[in-house]
């Protein structure tokens, strides 16, 4: 077999019947069979052709079409961008926001069975002790948020906030739970928040990615970079993590002995070929491809002006606690505000160790859980004092929350005296907070029981805030689907409400 | 010997029925309050009204029957069954007579009913004696029809009058197939049950509430009857209503004779509507009820202008309340010229479609010299959102802003301009968002956007407008938050 044959052999291969089928829909004309089998329908990114854009026409839709070109939501937005702070390893409510007096009057004491029954913890055996809140609660603002000493900074913003008291989720390993908070699955391989935020709208600004993911702490998220993939979305959705040290994004930088007109013309060379192929074959990832090696050579000059934080000026380094060059969360949010400023649509911060078992002094309640607190306190209050002033937390949404919650009894997984305390994973109730984007100020739904081991009211499920953060950005849930197996498949999977009672 | 009626009998049967129908009518309506068991036998009328009518019914079939010479029923018979249904006739007379005391029916309607009831049951008598007649006159075909076609029409609409008085207007017609409606001309109110096609001119009460009243309330507090001296079908009624206990006190389901009554347990006697003899009311007509209460029980607020809870924008919309459109929203923009956008795009002029189906723009200018040129300017109907953070902009190019009519947000930060120009957008009558942070605009100059009442948010952090000309601006536009960079508490 010579290589005449060889590549008729692989193009032949590359046809597959769903192929032939797209190629020659435009040659019957019909327009039934057509949208059937996802083909040519969707023609122009001109006005007349934005409707009906989304859901329906997926991979085949994107014919013809630079996927990251910015696309109309379903109805007008009340956000544009997105700032997701995650603490990964799920912070302590009971320490920082759901305060239960009575919980301190019941530390110390055996948890009756009846409180244990049916219950599935991750560590917790035999009958823990109840724990009261290890901090020091005030009320604070016109609102009279309960916020604990623990976070002094954001106290002072706590009118620009909508806590979500009553959250719950499905799992309660880190890992599923984070695959459940961002892919509304707690197995791999769906797309996550951010790519179908960028598969229903596109990216405002065509040199920078439109979902960036940003990382700090001492390990990335248990669940990897699955919670900020595109599953089988096209690739060119998933999340871009851009570091604050060294090259902001790994690979972008050119070789060495190759200057920025070689590689411009090597992707100009590779783009054409790429796009020869794609006529032949039709696949659409082809296009993703395409698109990817362009904005890469965008971002060759748009990123590293972006990500310079060194740029600000002194105020604002002190207003964060920011240090130029070192991977922090501060550095973190400062970036945050970077991008969305610079229209970058969805932007993924996680920040690391706040898995306060108590088993040792890194994720003690009485100490890892301080720093990390520290870390974040006066960096998350800037970001939001900063966003306010500019007049752009008007149009993004920040949320902040970890994968579930903690238990209101201690964790001893030793059973031995121990001077760290802890509590144990708990998915049946933490708390979550949003600020700007077109949610309430100075709000709380939902309620905890006096313990803060169950919802009284207000009971939201992670799919209803997923439901939530599209709505926002201008989406119904129900209709940002994407053909995938032979069935649409949608974030919010079967569930999810659009919490209404927390919008402006 | 069997029972033959004479002329004879059937002349005494005449007087013996007009006398008694007469003793009784003015004893019972003379006589006042009647004792328990008399109403009791009155709340039987229903069920005793329908053997006359079933008799009479009987007889004109058997006449019927003779005359197409189907059947050969004896004269006799036929004026037997006409004697049972005067005579049960009479019955149902009396205990509707009994039952019409009780009140709470509509005078004109119960006049009617009555009328048609003493006549029909008058009638049966007198056609019995012109049947057995022999007079020259009196035994004419003619008058004999006369009697049997008026006593059938007394007898159906006296029964559709007596429906309606129990079950409301509207009761028999309200499952019927779309050309009987069409043929009687009453309209389905199952239909279109609430109006909620023009949220912004159609009042919650006229929309929802009342709609939910009359069809579930209005059959027994309704025009034509009230009982408990209640009717629910109009705004004067519900407003005049006077009772031992509020019926409606605004703002507090929990002390409204109302909501208390419709929130009993279901098999409490004072529960409404009552189990029987009732459409109940289902959980979304209760919630949205409660909720027009809770809201100030108002017969002006528009749908539009109410304000919607989750769960009762849930319900609503399950009755097909749209999208509630107010602003620029609601306005008719034309479609934008999509060669313009794309010209515009090229210059890299970033501009979103806002929506779906939406005519209106998002523009940001960012990074792009002379953003004001005759192109933008041909979109000025549908941009809403204009952003020229760290634009070029001068106060010169700001004045165009005053033919852009529907901007909404309008970000000028990080811009050259003093405000000395802000005057020109004065005009703009749906503006919401000013951002002027890192501008040159000072005390004086910001005065000039005090008559943009619609203004809910402005930024002037890095200004030069000092606390005394934000306290000014405050006092201008009370509504509007003016964020200045720093925190208040």
């Amino acid at each position: 077999m010579n290589v005449f044959e060889e590549a008729r052999m692989k193009l032949a291969q590359l046809h597959t019947r769903r192929h032939f089928l797209k190629s020659f829909t435009a040659g019957l004309g019909g327009a039934a069979l057509a949208s059937l089998v996802g083909g040519a329908a969707y023609a122009s990114s001109g006005l007349g052709a934005s409707s009906g854009a989304l859901g329906t026409a997926g991979v085949g839709g994107l014919l013809g079409l630079d996927p990251l070109s910015p696309r109309p939501p379903h109805f007008a937005p009340s956000a544009k961008h997105v700032i997701f702070l995650h603490m990964a390893g799920a912070p302590s409510q009971l320490e920082l926001f759901d305060y239960k007096p009575i919980l301190a009057k019941l530390d110390g004491q055996i948890t009756p069975p009846s409180l244990l029954e049916g219950r599935k913890f991750a560590f917790i055996q035999g009958a823990p002790k109840m724990l009261g809140p290890q901090a020091v609660f005030k009320q604070n603002g016109q609102s009279g948020a309960w916020i604990s000493n623990h976070l002094p900074h954001l106290q002072t913003v706590a009118d620009e906030l909508t806590f979500l008291k009553a959250m719950h989720t499905d799992e309660f390993n880190h890992a599923p739970s984070q695959l459940l908070m961002y892919t509304g699955n707690p197995r791999l391989g769906r797309p996550s928040l951010g790519s179908w935020a960028v598969y229903g709208l596109g990216s405002e600004n065509q040199n920078l990615p439109g979902f960036v993911v940003l990382l700090s702490g001492a390990a990335g998220p248990d669940a990897g970079a699955s919670v900020y993939g595109s599953g089988f979305l096209p690739t060119v959705f998933q999340g871009v993590q851009c570091r604050s040290q060294g090259d902001p994004v790994l690979f972008l930088s050119d070789p060495d002995g190759v200057s920025r007109d070689m590689r411009q013309a090597s992707i100009d060379a590779i783009s054409k070929i790429n796009q020869q192929q794609y006529e032949e074959t039709q696949d659409p990832e082809i296009l993703t491809r395409i698109a990817q090696y362009e904005l890469a050579f965008r971002m060759q000059m748009a990123v590293p002006e972006a990500m310079d934080i060194g740029a600000e000026p002194a105020y604002i380094h002190q207003e964060y606690g920011t240090a130029p060059g070192e991977i922090s969360f501060a550095n973190n949010c400062l970036l945050a505000r970077r991008l969305v400023e610079r229209g970058v649509r969805f932007v993924q911060l996680f920040h690391w160790g706040w898995d306060s078992h108590g088993a040792g002094e890194s994720e003690a309640l009485n100490f890892g859980f301080l720093d990390r607190c520290k870390e974040t306190d006066r960096a998350i209050t800037a970001l939001i004092v900063d966003l306010k002033r500019r007049g752009l937390l008007e149009d993004t949404l920040i949320v902040w929350g970890g994968e579930f919650g903690r238990t209101p009894m201690l964790e001893n997984r030793s059973g031995q005296d121990n001077p760290f305390v802890g509590r144990d994973h708990h998915s049946d109730a933490f708390t979550m907070w949003m600020a700007g984007g077109g949610v309430k100020r100075g709000f709380t739904y939902g309620e905890t029981d006096e313990i803060g081991y169950d919802p009284v009211s207000g009971r939201v499920h992670v799919h209803d805030l997923q439901a939530t953060i599209l709505n926002q950005l201008g989406f119904d849930h129900t209709k940002l689907t994407f053909p995938f197996q032979g069935r649409n498949f949608r974030l919010t999977d079967v569930g999810g409400r659009v919490i209404r009672e927390i919008l402006a | 010997m069997p029972l033959m009626i004479s002329n004879r009998f059937a002349k005494w049967n005449l007087i013996a029925i007009s006398v008694l129908l007469s003793v009784v009518y003015f004893g019972i309506e003379t006589a006042g309050q009647s004792p328990d068991l008399f109403r009791f036998f009155g709340r039987l009328h229903p069920i005793i009204v329908h053997f006359p009518i079933a008799v009479i019914v009987c007889a004109l079939i058997f006449v019927v029957l003779n005359k197409m010479r189907w059947v050969s029923i004896p004269d006799n018979v036929v004026n037997i069954t006409l004697v049972l249904g005067s005579w049960s006739g009479v019955k149902a007379i009396l205990a509707g007579l009994w039952l019409a005391q009780t009140g709470g029916y509509p005078a004109e309607t119960l006049f009617l009913h009555k009328v048609m009831g003493f006549g029909a049951t008058s009638l049966c008598a007198i056609l019995i004696y012109l049947r057995t007649s022999d007079h020259r006159i009196l035994s004419k075909p003619v008058l004999g029809r006369l009697c049997w076609a008026l006593m059938t029409i007394w007898l159906v609409v006296g029964g559709d009058l007596g429906g309606r008085m129990t079950h409301g207007k509207g009761f028999i017609t309200q499952y019927a197939p779309g050309f009987v409606v069409a043929v009687l001309g009453q309209p389905n109110p199952m239909k279109e049950r609430f109006d909620l096609s023009t949220p912004g001119t159609t009042t919650v009460f006229d929309g929802i509430i009342s709609p939910i009243f009359v069809e579930k309330c209005s059959s027994c507090h309704g025009g034509e009857r009230q009982e408990g001296k209640l009717g629910l079908h109009t705004m004067e009624a519900i407003s005049t209503h006077e009772g031992d206990e509020p019926l409606i006190v605004a703002g507090r389901p929990e002390e409204s004779l109302l909501i208390k009554r419709i929130s009993l347990p279901e098999g409490h006697e004072d529960h409404m509507p009552p189990l029987f003899n009732a459409k109940p009311l289902s959980f979304s007509d209760a919630e949205l009820i409660k909720w027009w209460v809770e809201e100030g029980a108002s017969f002006e607020t528009l749908i539009a202008d109410a304000n919607l809870p989750a769960d009762i924008y849930t319900i609503l919309q399950a009755y097909g309340l749209g999208e509630i459109r107010t602003g620029v929203f609601a306005l008719d923009i034309p479609a934008p010229d999509s060669t313009l956008i794309a010209n515009l795009r090229a210059k890299g002029v970033l501009i979103d479609i806002l929506a779906e189906g939406e005519n209106l723009l998002s523009v940001t200018c960012k990074g792009v010299a002379s953003c004001f040129t005759a192109e933008l300017d041909s979109l000025a109907q549908q941009v809403t959102w204009l952003d020229l953070r760290g634009s070029d902009v001068t106060d010169v190019a700001l004045t165009k802003l005053a033919s852009f009519p529907h901007l909404t947000r309008l970000n000028l930060s990080n811009t050259g301009i003093t405000g000395d120009s802000l005057a020109a957008i004065s005009s703009l009558a749906f503006l919401e968002y000013l951002n002027l942070y890192g501008t040159k605009v000072s005390d004086a100059s910001i005065q000039h956007i005090t008559p943009i009442k619609t203004l809910t948010a402005i930024y002037l952090w890095q200004t030069a407008v000092t606390p005394e000309g934000v306290a000014l601006l405050k006092a201008a536009l009370p509504e509007a938050e003016i964020d200045t960079g720093v925190l208040e508490n």
